[in-house]
């Protein structure tokens, strides 16, 4: 069975890096191109994870493309499916390697994805195979023996929970539930939330697991109920987007009404875009009382100079994944918190690049960005690494619906109980 | 009476056994799975859960749990585990696959420095087979694995039902094949039964021009069965041509033979007729001829009886005359009157011998067993006179006892052994008496060296009164033969002679053998 999906996973792999790979050819380092290896969901319930990020980070790229690329050289992404799926994505992360020989990897999304290809970096430590910034907040990236073949922008998980839960503690929220996907990412996150409430002498008070991959329209109110029954004030959900926004859907109709927050992973414009949908068939307003936190900053800020970029270039190009990674029925976002911090890894990659000079070689890579210190991305924070430190920033936002947008959250006593 | 056909039975037997075999098959196909699948359950759950507790010792120690919870995700991919737990020493989850929540009958599993597997249910998830292993010897907890148990269940029915589900397919292609094979069997051999019913019935015709021989031209065994069954039908055919050709010559020939039967039987019984009337003419005469011997017999008796008187009267007188007047006529009266007493002696003479033979049938004893040895003995007494005289040597040999009037057969050996003395030749006579005994009749002979006799007198000197010699060569009257013979007839017997002249010659007499001695 695991050999199954393997080989299909390897096919499937094989025919969208023909497609997505068209004009590159040949090392990336080597070659003209740059070319940066992306293993990620374009399909199943969390796709629009994968195709939002790729989108942002290549609003950049093409910006820097046009331009005339890093010392003359056009960077790109050759991408492939895992599905949210570890299997794929360990053997997408093999292609990528040792077939399409990629200077890097680039813009992995997912904490079981991540946290399985890892051993796969330290096989690939002889090649100076690095991964930079993928789309998680997980600890085993940020953690030995893995954490220095890995460069992370965001902030993690631990921190977006010790964020959410330093804010509704003092606010006299006590009991806090947690709803999360039953793998390592919500494992992580479920350990985050008793780690940050620890913190506080708490602990929580009620737990409910659902199965990664549980699409929308699956019921989750068992789920619910534990919770409920459990008589939890807040709930913290550690999901991807389509259970999340289902488990709200069920709490809703349950005429549960507590606040919910969920953490940046579920793709904050993902998980409105289907609670919207809902909202409008049912005509019951699935929006209300949600707190997401988030490892960037909001889009709306065109106060920050890399979200009027950001913005400027995603309406320009309007990036879309190659072929078969872009499924006709999905509807791209015009902003998103993912495609934003897509473009902010890109733009943070590609400064990176272009400090290696005309020849970069991997073996150049940590060193390169080890040397960051205080760079201006244009959000208003300084980013910087450093050999013991490999995560990029520490920031994390918090955002609530406000009529049918995100906006970020300024009155936190609207919170209380 | 209704015939339950072969093919019915043969189907019945076969869906029995598949029905049986299918039975049997699941039962125990049901069995064997459950208890391989458990064992390999048990088996599997134990490698998984010592393989988690022993790598995940460090990543516990120095990592999240995150990795520990990728660790015991991928476990999940493997068929049969239903869930897998790490739970601290104290009981705290740390990393586990449940959803909704984690059951409570997980939480309170009792603890153990060993691998310990164990059934457990879970309300709202079923039956599990629980393995639980420590991880460093239980000092940084316990990996519970379970495998579920419904999966056992349901690869079992799922066995069950595809076994079932090929036996039927095997069943019905079985049943298709039968139908086949009961097609290409049964099929011929109805029509060769049916066939063979019109034979018996009688019409080899109509049956040897039936389609059904089309089944003659296989080559199996109905090919020859319905082989034999034609050959069978051409040789009944043939042999009923034949019995019919032979019954009309069979017809023909009866009456033939009817026809000559009965022109013989016309004649025979012409023949009847014919002898019944000679044999009533026989009888007459028979009946006559007896009337007239008793008439004779009669008359000779009261002729010989009555011409007594006169004769003894006319001889006493001519004695008397003889006596007184001798000399006193003349020379020629006494030669006349000689010649009287000389006639009228033999007179006497032939009337005693006349009376003698008509007294053979009326005076005869009735016969009693009798020694023809004594007889013939007595005979030879009454001849010594004769005997000493002609110097003659007599001859008996053993002779049987037989049935018979000891006098009158006395007589006839004096008769006999009488005239073998009388008529002999120049040497003295030498008689030979014996018996011969054959199928029933003894007989007897008497043979001697006479002068014998001509064969054609052979049957004349049997006469009454014949005489082939003079008196005065041979004095008799000739009484003799013809007594002896009467007196044989009598006894049932018959009488001949066989004789030379010059020869001899022997007298033959039979006597019926009525076991007398």
């Amino acid at each position: 069975m695991n050999r199954r999906r393997f080989l299909t996973a390897t096919a499937l792999g094989s025919a969208a890096g023909l497609l997505a790979a068209s004009p590159l050819s040949g090392p990336g380092r080597s070659g003209k191109e740059i070319v940066l290896g992306m293993s990620a969901a374009f399909k199943g319930p969390s796709r629009g994870l994968g195709i939002e990020l790729y989108r942002g980070a290549m609003a950049w790229l093409e910006q820097v493309n046009r331009a005339g690329g890093v010392h003359g050289r056009p960077v790109v992404i050759k991408a492939y499916d895992d599905g949210y799926d570890p299997l794929p994505a360990i053997a997408n992360t093999i292609r990528l390697v040792e077939e399409d020989n990629v200077f890097l990897l680039f813009g992995y999304v997912g904490t079981p994805t991540v946290t399985r290809m890892l051993p796969l970096l330290k096989i690939y430590s002889d090649r100076s195979i690095f991964l930079y910034f993928p789309f998680t907040g997980a600890q085993p990236q940020r953690r030995p023996p893995y954490e220095r073949f890995v460069f992370n922008l965001r902030a993690s998980y631990q921190q977006e929970i010790a964020g959410l839960i330093d804010h509704l503690v003092p606010l006299r929220r006590r009991r806090f539930g947690v709803f999360y996907q039953i793998d390592a990412y919500g494992r992580g996150g479920w350990d985050a939330v008793r780690v940050a409430l620890g913190q506080h002498k708490l602990s929580m008070i009620g737990e409910a697991t659902y199965r990664r991959g549980t699409p929308f329209m699956a019921s989750l109110r068992p789920q619910v109920d534990i919770l409920r029954k459990a008589e939890a004030d807040t709930v913290i959900c550690v999901g991807a987007y389509a259970a999340c926004a289902a488990f709200i859907r069920d709490a809703r109709d349950a005429g549960w009404e507590v606040p919910i927050a969920n953490i940046s992973f579920v793709g904050s414009e993902s998980l409105l875009s289907l609670l919207r949908q809902a909202s409008r068939e049912r005509s019951e307003d699935y929006t209300r009382r949600l707190l997401n936190s988030e490892v960037v900053p909001s889009y709306d800020r065109s106060d920050l100079p890399a979200i009027r970029q950001f913005r400027e270039m995603m309406e320009r190009y309007d990036p879309r994944p190659p072929g078969e990674l872009m499924p006709e029925d999905y509807k791209p976002l015009p902003y998103s918190y993912v495609s934003l911090e897509g473009f902010l890894n890109a733009r943070l990659l590609v400064a990176i690049l272009e400090k290696m000079g005309k020849s970069p070689i991997r073996e150049g890579l940590a060193a390169a960005t080890e040397s960051l210190d205080n760079f201006e991305l244009g959000i208003d924070v300084p980013v910087s690494f450093r050999s013991d430190r490999h995560q990029g920033s520490d920031e994390v936002y918090f955002s609530t619906v406000e009529q049918g947008h995100f906006v970020p959250v300024t009155d936190w006593k609207r919170w209380a109980p | 009476m209704k015939t339950f056909s072969l093919s019915r039975k043969v189907f019945m037997a076969f869906a029995l056994v598949f029905a049986a075999t299918m039975a049997v098959e699941a039962v125990s196909s049901a069995w064997r799975i459950s208890q391989n699948l458990s064992a390999q359950y048990t088996s599997k759950g134990t490698a998984i859960a010592t393989g988690i507790a022993t790598s995940s010792v460090e990543i516990i120690l120095f990592r999240d749990l995150s990795t520990v919870q990728a660790l015991i995700d991928q476990y999940l991919e493997i068929e049969g585990v239903a869930y897998v737990m790490v739970v601290e020493p104290q009981g705290e989850v740390l990393a586990h696959t449940f959803t909704p929540e984690v059951p409570d009958e997980v939480r309170g599993l009792e603890r153990s420095s060993q691998t310990v597997t164990q059934d457990l249910h879970i309300a709202g998830l079923g039956d599990f087979l629980n393995v639980k292993s420590p991880i460093l010897a239980g000092k940084i907890g316990y990996v519970n694995v379970g495998m579920d148990r419904k999966h056992i269940q349901s690869a079992v029915w799922e066995a069950c039902l595809r076994q079932i589900a090929l036996l039927l397919v095997m069943f019905l292609l079985g049943l298709f094949l039968m139908r086949w094979l009961m097609y290409q069997i049964v099929d011929p051999l109805n029509h060769l039964t049916r066939h063979a019913k019109l034979l018996a019935a009688g019409s080899p015709g109509s049956a040897a021009s039936s389609d059904v021989w089309i089944a003659a031209s296989r080559t199996d065994e109905v090919g020859q069965l319905a082989r034999a069954l034609r050959h069978m039908v051409d040789e009944l055919s043939q042999r009923e041509e034949e019995l019919r050709k032979a019954h009309d010559e069979l017809e023909v020939r009866v009456q033939e033979r009817t026809a000559e039967l009965q022109q013989v039987n016309a004649r025979l019984q012409e023949e009847v007729r014919q002898r019944t009337r000679s044999e009533e003419r026989q009888k007459r005469l028979a009946e006559e001829l007896l009337r007239s011997n008793n008439d004779l017999e009669q008359f000779a008796y009261i002729a010989s009886h009555d011409l007594q008187e006169p004769l003894r009267m006319m001889s006493s007188y001519v004695d008397l005359l003889a006596d007184r007047y001798r000399g006193q006529i003349d020379e020629k009266a006494d030669r006349w009157i000689g010649f009287v007493v000389d006639a009228s002696a033999r007179m006497k003479q032939l009337i005693n011998d006349l009376l003698e033979y008509s007294r053979v049938g009326r005076r005869g004893k009735p016969f009693e067993p009798a020694d023809c040895g004594a007889l013939c003995a007595t005979a030879i007494t009454n001849l010594g006179h004769a005997i000493r005289e002609s110097g003659a040597r007599i001859i008996c040999g053993p002779l049987p006892k037989v049935a018979a009037d000891a006098t009158q057969l006395t007589q006839v050996f004096q008769n006999l052994i009488g005239n073998a003395l009388k008529y002999h030749g120049p040497s003295p006579p030498e008689v030979h008496i014996a018996a011969d005994r054959q199928p029933g009749q003894w007989v007897f002979l008497v043979r001697d060296n006479g002068i014998g006799i001509a064969p054609e007198h052979a049957e004349r000197i049997f006469e009454l009164f014949r005489r082939l010699h003079s008196r005065q060569e041979y004095p008799g009257t000739g009484i003799g033969l013809t007594l002896c013979k009467r007196i044989i007839e009598r006894h049932g017997g018959r009488i001949w002679v066989e004789s030379r002249p010059g020869e001899g010659a022997t007298f033959f007499f039979t006597l019926p053998d009525r076991g007398g001695d």
